[in-house]
């Protein structure tokens, strides 16, 4: 290591100028918008680096599927003919259910649930903060994506839009720590908050009763309130319960439906009476 | 060789791309911080160039690219910066094996500090990732360093 070092004074000098300015930018940062325009143009520069990031991963896909033999192709093709068959077969009987679901509601005068239509998008990066659960998908204002749209993959809610460039966009996953969304048990109807906890395989209910009619294994579903979030979408799986002596509530530990660590391809949700030129 | 006006972007457009790399959430806690690595090489090897101001601008870096609140990461990295320059005066030859407990150290202090904030957050992420992170720092800091002096050299003696 070198000897050529400033002097010990100008360096504290500097030190305590730098420390006021990160002190500065953390209170302007966590209270005002004054930085929101510099963290988005810095974020829309990392979207070329995250597909030059991205490449190996490309180009490994790209080679696996030249190595694969092509019957392995036949019978994957197979497989998911069978599979179309059966979800259309099942579609079928959906649009009878929806269409009675809507003729229910409208005697009871209930508003009109959306339909909601999908636009299939491919992660190209991850937050390189570890705890900061952020997605870079490679669909953008281009693709009519908007701040606050949610996003699933094929098992359930990944998250929500939260900035938005041409080409690319950043989603806030469920598990970010700063994330919170309102669900209900699908068994019962009981409404809770489910938040995140920083770690990708957890979410956490807060503040529900010890009476609260909750067991393990219980299935949560976005409850759609707050409008943020369509009603429905699978949240996760309460796999812990805890009551806790001397505390009100119970400490409930949920686990994602959604393969949030895993998931290649997203699915982002368009309300169609609000973006009908959307991409399907 | 590469000059200083060479060496220095390549390294850090590295950093980045390697941090950039689309893995997992849970696997990027137990990366080494690239970034801090790039940091620590340049304080070391050309304080004159890269030295207190030129940490905290990395720092101010990390925070734009990598997300999270602004002023987390540029506070690490100056105080990091400032203890590893202070460091070098008391240790002015360290060995392999020093230099590597020292990156380990000052890489466990960026991501406690970072881990700190998160829990401050309401988050509930271990401290084992963070740790580990910082272990495999100092592992790989010898290859590391040995592989960059072979594209930069100050000129000095080390």
């Amino acid at each position: 290591m070198s000897t050529d070092f400033p002097s010990n004074s100008r360096l504290f000098k500097r030190l305590i100028a730098v420390v006021l300015l990160a002190v500065l930018l953390a209170i302007a940062d966590r209270h005002t918008t004054w930085l929101q325009p510099l963290k988005a143009t810095a974020q829309s520069a990392t979207a070329p680096l995250a597909w030059v990031a991205n490449l190996p991963a490309v180009f490994a896909r790209w080679g696996e599927s030249q190595l694969r033999p092509r019957d392995s192709y036949q019978q994957e093709l197979q497989q998911l003919e069978q599979e179309l068959l059966i979800y259309r077969g099942k579609l079928q009987q959906g649009v009878e259910l929806a269409a009675e679901n809507s003729r229910l509601r409208a005697l009871l005068n209930a508003s009109e649930v959306l339909a909601q239509s999908l636009l299939i998008s491919e992660v190209v990066g991850i937050s390189a903060n570890p705890y900061h659960h952020t997605l870079v998908i490679n669909r953008g204002s281009d693709d009519g994506v908007t701040v606050g749209q949610p996003v699933i993959d094929a098992d359930g809610l990944i998250g929500q839009v939260v900035a938005v460039r041409e080409q690319a966009s950043t989603v806030l996953a469920i598990t970010d720590a700063s994330h919170a969304l309102p669900v209900r048990l699908l068994r019962n109807g009981v409404r809770s908050i489910a938040e995140g906890t920083g770690d990708s395989n957890r979410l956490r209910l807060r503040y529900l009763s010890t009476t609260t009619d909750i067991v393990v294994g219980d299935e949560l579903v976005t409850s759609g309130l707050g409008e943020r979030f369509p009603a429905g979408y699978p949240v996760g799986l309460v796999v812990s319960i805890e009551r806790l002596k001397g505390r009100d509530f119970l400490e409930v530990e949920v686990r994602p439906a959604a393969s949030i660590d895993r998931s290649h391809y997203l699915l982002l949700l368009f309300n169609e009476r609000n973006n009908s030129a959307a991409v399907r | 060789m590469l000059s200083f006006n060479v060496a220095f972007p390549a390294t850090l457009l590295l950093a980045l791309l390697a941090h950039l790399w689309p893995s997992s959430f849970q696997f990027s806690a137990y990366q080494p911080h690239y970034l801090l690595l790039v940091m620590i090489f340049w304080l070391s090897r050309a304080p004159k160039r890269c030295g207190l101001v030129c940490a905290a601008a990395l720092g101010l870096l990390a925070d734009l690219l990598y997300g999270g609140a602004l002023g987390q990461q540029l506070l690490s990295f100056a105080v990091l910066g400032y203890l590893l320059l202070s460091l070098q005066r008391v240790l002015l030859s360290p060995t392999l094996l020093q230099q590597a407990v020292i990156v380990a150290l000052l890489v466990a202090l960026a991501n406690l500090w970072l881990l700190g904030w998160a829990r401050f957050d309401g988050g509930l992420s271990a401290v084992s990732p963070a740790l580990l992170s910082a272990l495999l720092s100092g592992l790989i800091w010898p290859l590391l360093g040995r592989l960059l002096d072979t594209f930069y050299d100050s000129g000095e003696i080390r």
